[in-house]
């Protein structure tokens, strides 16, 4: 080929070559999030409006299920590999990704495009070490939810604290060996107990400040006899009962007896209570019940926490409009009529506003917020949460139910043993 | 003089007695077949149940076990089929097949080659690598996952297909690799010896001479790849980030979020869905699996 030819053709190829980077001008952000049905296509239509907002700006939609989730997002951090906005569990930043606070984005530098004002104190919840590692999108708390039906074929009202529980307890035996007060769920049951714990001693099994165990000998003793009596009263269907029925992790909607109505209660959280209605006839009523408690307790014992929390990788290209984005999609209005509260009921101030207005909250929604009013949230230790800590509550207290320990046994587990795996995974 | 007539009732006593025997084993056979349809249907039940609640509405599902639905409601596979994401299932059936298709062509290569190596031929070294073919196989995937990510990263092919295609190209599914090395050393080497003298060198007799021998063989190595590679979650989960190219596998699992309500129907009526190739593959292999013994190539 001639030379002049050949000039010619590199100036083209590299003017082809500079304009196509110049027209890939277009920020493609990474988005992920876990959900089902109802949170994809809604989510979606929020990601276009703030499309449409900020022309140049694409943002990439990476989402699934909650099966696998952590997995995934573990791996992608391990590999400096995560999306630029992902939705994140509460408790991941202090035990798992942010363990000293600069594993996400500090959106403390981005508060120029963050109305921080509209969460308040909550925003905190995220904070880690002085950092703002994520911000959080919903709150839930465990509430009591009943099956009005079954309570009235017994002929008691909804109980309204620890003594009715077990006096219900006895009455459902007149109805049958199949019928219980509440769905014993080990890990309800255990969240039970350790409400009873927080109202009688105003500690925690995990104390948040320090995340060590603080609890005496006596404490803990006298939880663990709490924890037993509730199986024994009949006020939650026995360990062993239920293990012989569905594995320990099978919810309650799935069980027959729930369906039927012989299960009559559930201690869950109130973002589930749809999902625990969805299998029942449509001539079930629920309704909620007082959160149960000793007189004068020290601590009500709501367990309560964010449902999730949206953060900006610390690896992130374009972390300042990852964080607008987030701004947008829990403040703007247009972006939480569409999401609504396909992930709770909001936590920042306009958007609760805005979705009560609409009168987008249940009676049972009504309910539960006025509950949590009243009471002083303390929040959990994150640690409770961590799989290991998880791990070792179900074999403590799985082998009470199940007789394979005595209680002096749990009491030294619950307190020194747990100890030692809290120092060993933090 | 009277003739004496045979007593022909000998001859019917000993046929009746054939015929009753003849019976009983009928009876017998009868009793043996009902007995493994019996237990058969019963081991498959729970398959059986989840083709009739794909017509059930969740309450019925969670509270009867009874398999046949109440109204045969077809919703469950249209808003199946449909998603709710961008898609619907045939891009992710689609996908699906883009990956598995390749992984095995490139499997049945490697690691036909492969066996043929260790199988039949001696070479410095061979123990040795023997060795450590046989101890990546012990090892547990889980301990694999996040150094190999790492690498995948490096290179950049994360959120491609390449790396569940490109790794299979090198024989690393190390039990079809025993598989065939097994089979080989069930082949006695006369055909090779006649085929060497005949003139043929290494890859000539491997693929006039073995391969046809190893069709059963081959055959398995499609049915296990396609059916793992099919239900292969934690790959696809970690490796590919767009929603366009996520596999059935991970399809599957997007409408089960942790806290929202769930049409099981629509879960089931895809899984069953996607149950469908997978048994096809099976049940058209079969036939291979006994015509490839039947006619085995050594004759005398």
């Amino acid at each position: 080929m001639k030379t002049s030819v050949k000039k010619l053709l590199v100036v083209v190829f590299a003017i082809g070559f500079v304009a196509q980077v110049a027209w890939a001008a277009d920020t493609e952000l990474r988005f992920s999030w876990w959900g089902g049905d109802t949170r994809h296509k809604p989510t979606l239509e929020a990601i276009k409006l703030f499309e449409a907002a900020n022309p140049g700006v694409k943002i990439k939609a990476e989402y699934m299920g909650w099966g696998g989730y952590t997995e995934r997002l573990a791996t992608q951090i391990s590999g400096a590999n995560e999306p630029d906005i992902t939705q994140i569990n509460w408790a991941w930043i202090s035990t798992m990704f942010s363990k000293k606070g600069d594993g996400f984005y500090d959106l403390y530098k981005a508060k120029d495009v963050l109305k921080l004002d509209e969460w308040g104190p909550n925003i905190n919840y995220g904070v880690r070490n002085g950092k703002l590692n994520a911000i959080p999108v919903s709150f839930t708390s465990r509430f009591y939810l009943w099956q009005k039906n079954t309570l009235e074929k017994v002929g008691i009202a909804i109980p309204k604290n620890w003594d009715e529980l077990f006096a219900a307890g006895k009455a459902f035996e007149k109805l049958g060996p199949e019928y219980y007060p509440i769905d014993g769920v080990y890990y309800d049951v255990f969240l039970m107990s350790h409400a009873y714990l927080m109202q009688k001693t105003g500690k925690q099994w995990i104390d948040p400040d320090t995340d060590t165990v603080i609890l005496t000998k006596a404490e803990a003793l006298d939880w663990v006899k709490f924890y037993k009596k509730l199986s024994e009263t009949r006020a939650v269907v026995p360990h062993k009962l239920r293990l012989s029925i569905a594995p320990p992790e099978a919810p309650t909607e799935q069980q027959q007896q729930w369906v039927t109505g012989q299960w009559a209660g559930n201690y869950t959280w109130d973002s589930t209570f749809k999902v625990r209605m969805s299998s029942l006839p449509k001539t079930t009523a629920c309704d909620l019940g007082e959160f149960l408690s000793i007189p004068n307790p020290k601590n009500i014992g709501f367990f309560a926490r964010p449902t999730m929390m949206f953060a900006v990788s610390r690896n992130s290209k374009n972390p300042i409009i990852g964080a607008k984005f987030i701004n947008f999609l829990l403040t703007d209005p247009d972006a939480v009529k569409v999401l609504s509260n396909t992930r709770g009921i909001p936590m920042a101030k306009s958007s609760y506003d805005l979705l009560a207005k609409e009168g987008l909250f249940t009676d049972l929604d009504m309910k539960a917020l006025a509950q949590l009013k009243k009471a002083k949230i303390d929040p959990p230790s994150a640690w409770l949460e961590s799989a290991r800590i998880q791990e070792l509550l179900r074999s403590i207290f799985e082998t009470v139910s199940l007789g394979k320990s005595t209680d002096e046994e749990a009491v030294d587990r619950l307190i020194n043993e747990t100890n030692q795996v809290l120092k060993s995974i933090q | 003089m009277t003739t004496a007539t045979l007593p022909l009732p000998q001859y019917d006593k000993t046929e009746s007695r054939l015929t009753v025997k003849y019976r009983g084993k009928k009876v017998r056979a009868l009793i043996r077949y009902l007995i493994l349809l019996g237990v058969g249907l019963l081991m498959m039940y729970p398959l059986v149940w989840l083709l009739g609640a794909s017509f059930k509405t969740n309450m019925q599902i969670f509270s009867e076990m009874g398999f046949w639905p109440q109204q045969f409601d077809f919703t469950g596979y249209i808003q199946g089929w449909k998603t709710s994401s961008e898609y619907t299932f045939a891009r992710y059936f689609l996908n699906s097949f883009m990956i598995i298709i390749p992984r095995i062509i490139v499997t049945i290569v490697s690691c036909v080659l492969v066996a043929y190596g260790f199988a039949r031929f001696d070479f410095w070294f061979k123990k040795p690598l023997f060795a450590v073919v046989v101890g990546s196989f012990m090892l547990p995937q889980v301990v694999l996952r996040v150094p190999q990510y790492l690498m995948f990263k490096q290179f950049g092919w994360l959120d491609t297909y390449l790396p569940f295609i490109v790794p299979s190209a090198f024989a690393i599914d190390v039990f079809f690799v025993f598989m065939v090395v097994q089979f080989l050393r069930g082949i006695p080497r006369d055909m090779e010896e006649a085929a060497q003298i005949d003139g043929c060198n290494a890859l000539q007799i491997l693929w006039y001479i073995l391969v046809p021998i190893l069709k059963p063989a081959i055959i398995s190595i499609v049915v296990f790849q396609f059916i793992w590679t099919m239900n292969d979650f934690m790959g696809p989960l970690i490796y590919l980030s767009t929603v366009a190219k996520y596999p059935i596998s991970l399809a599957l699992k997007m409408s089960l979020g942790a806290t929202e309500e769930v049409r099981w129907a629509n879960v089931i009526a895809m899984s069953i869905v996607a149950l469908i190739p997978s048994l096809l593959v099976f049940f058209s292999a079969q036939k291979y699996f006994i015509e490839g013994i039947a006619t085995s190539g050594i004759k005398g």
